[in-house]
């Protein structure tokens, strides 16, 4: 989807519109015709807008639909393929962690497999830049969440943010059809995109209690760790 | 430059100077500007498609629906010339 095309062409179209009543009520049929033709270039665009995909998406989309048997494999045989993923900051780094225990448990990590009392522990590592101070406010953390996830990844076409004590609510709301499309494995893009961005912006651990789609909206709620 | 860009770009020029070329020749039928800019969408998405060899679902809808109108034009069109 590109925004700026749906705008143009919304704009278009109504322009049209305004002109083509006014063709309309003075008997212009020639500015008539232009308008419908104003009309119809508004509605390409607007449809174009709509369906466009940069192409690196859906090479990125097809790469992760390719690597999901391997990744549940995995998972499988670990016993992880029925967990929600949790976050957790060690020192410089944040830790994308499957597990059946509290990852508020582990001492140390390690990328990749661990092995702690005779569970598997999988452990990926999430590049943290310190550019960006960690927030406080609700409101904050929410409009960070939605320049990112909205204005710069384009997944969906807003968030709702709420927090009651140590539980997080989102709404991600309009959220790209062909993101439904691939499996929703535990590693999948959109839990792992949308806890690694609030684990930076709360500068907290978190983990996923619940996680629902329902229509084209994507429901969960974190539980931030002490 | 993307594709997308491009098509946009070619086709709303074109579909512009197709609309300034009917006025100047005082054309007056608006069947006639929608033809055009149909023909001028289809000549530039066949040139320039802006999403390459991927099926699109919307914009196959916005293709049927294109080429109706244009159909029922040219329809109208044949009719009034057999049958008036």
């Amino acid at each position: 989807m590109d925004t700026r095309y749906i705008i143009a062409g919304i704009s278009i179209v109504s322009l049209g519109a305004v002109l083509g009543l006014y063709a309309y009520l003075t008997g212009l049929t020639s500015l008539l015709g232009i308008s419908t033709s104003i009309i119809l270039v508004g509605a390409v665009l607007t449809v174009l807008g709509y369906s466009y995909g940069e192409p690196t998406t859906n090479l990125l989309i097809d790469y992760f639909r390719n690597l999901s048997p391997f990744i549940t494999s995995i998972l499988e045989d670990l016993r992880l393929s029925n967990i929600l993923p949790s976050s957790r900051i060690s020192g410089e780094s944040i830790y994308i962690i499957l597990s059946r225990r509290n990852p508020a448990d582990f001492d140390e990590l390690n990328p990749g497999v661990n092995i702690v009392g005779g569970e598997a522990v999988y452990v990926i590592p999430i590049p943290h830049e310190y550019t960006v101070p960690v927030s406080s406010e609700l409101y904050e953390i929410e409009a960070r969440l939605r320049d990112t996830l909205v204005g710069e990844y384009g997944l969906c076409t807003d968030i709702d943010l709420n927090r009651s004590g140590e539980l997080i609510r989102l709404r991600v709301i309009g959220v790209d059809r062909r993101l439904f499309d691939i499996p929703l494995t535990p590693l999948n893009p959109l839990d792992l995109t949308i806890l690694s961005i609030l684990t930076k912006l709360l500068g907290k651990g978190l983990y996923i209690e619940r996680r629902v789609i329902e229509g084209s909206e994507y429901i969960a709620e974190f539980r931030v760790l002490g | 430059m993307r594709r997308i860009d491009l098509f946009t770009l070619s086709f709303t020029v074109a579909a512009a100077l197709s609309n300034i070329i009917l006025i100047l020749l005082g054309e007056s039928r608006p069947d006639v500007y929608v033809s055009i800019t149909i023909l001028i969408y289809y000549i530039f998405y066949s040139i320039v498609n802006p999403f390459q060899e991927r099926v699109v679902k919307t914009v196959n809808y916005l293709n049927i629906i294109l080429f109706l109108i244009f159909s029922v034009i040219v329809g109208y069109r044949v009719y009034e010339i057999l049958y008036t």
